[in-house]
């Protein structure tokens, strides 16, 4: 079994558009999504490498997010604060590394981060995309639910309390 | 930013800031500024149905135990946020 890096926040000379899913619908969304979380929002990407070649097998990212509801438009209903989560963005495996169970090592590496950042950002669950239906099954097997119409593809891990 | 703008722009522009008692420039950076933090609010938020939404947020509030596939996870000493340091 070949040897992979810790993820480590991702820099500039990462290049992420180098890793390819299985779906190359899904890699382009990744890709616009993550451009925009770059901008749009403090996000943070983390790549993990495999030692030899150095090449990226897999990447995620996080960033803060808001669950909201629609407005009731009523005149005397008081409007409920959206709630703060950590989004989980598109977590990747570059195909050379399918089965090597780099997604898991991401996924851990992730809620890891997203749990220890929760108190400062008072964040309640993470939310991810299960864009593939690796992916769902992925979060499913770790407790992750499905958000309610989001057709299928949003997912959310309430947090327990700080501990 | 180099604004290009049409005489009738420049003219409702003016109109519209002499109405709120500042000047176009001012006018138009307030409105752009508002208009951009709304933006950037909106992508960052998933708006959900009140079904949906009163189920998200009971979820939330129990604030449930981590699933015991998921403490394995996190207790596993493979690669972790913690070695970096």
């Amino acid at each position: 079994m070949r040897g992979f890096s810790t993820p480590r926040p991702a820099t500039v000379d990462d290049d992420l558009g180098a890793v390819h899913g299985e779906v190359p619908e899904v890699d382009a969304w990744s890709q616009i999504r993550l451009e925009r979380a770059r901008v749009v929002a403090p996000s943070r990407t983390f790549v993990m490498r495999e030692e030899e070649s150095r090449r990226i097998a897999g990447y995620y990212w996080l960033s803060p997010h808001f669950v909201g509801r629609i407005p009731t438009g009523g005149s005397g209903a008081h409007a409920e604060p959206p709630v703060p989560v950590i989004l989980l963005g598109h977590l990747a495996v570059d195909r050379d590394f399918r089965g090597e169970a780099v997604d898991v090592a991401l996924l851990r590496d992730a809620l890891r981060r997203a749990m220890a950042a929760a108190p400062a950002t008072s964040a309640k669950a993470v939310l991810a995309h299960a864009m593939t239906a690796e992916l769902a099954q992925l979060y499913g097997r770790y407790g992750f639910r499905a958000l309610p119409s989001t057709g299928g593809q949003g997912a959310y891990l309430p947090l327990p309390p700080p501990t | 930013m180099d604004l290009r703008l049409t005489p009738e722009q420049k003219t409702l522009i003016e109109q519209a800031a002499a109405i709120e008692g500042t000047t176009a420039a001012g006018f138009a950076v307030t409105t752009l500024t508002e208009r951009a933090a709304e933006t950037v609010y909106r992508a960052q938020i998933v708006i959900l149905p009140a079904a949906a939404w009163e189920e998200f947020v009971r979820a939330v509030d129990e604030q449930p135990e981590l699933a015991a596939a998921t403490r394995l996870l996190l207790s596993d000493p493979g690669a972790s946020a913690e070695d970096e340091r």
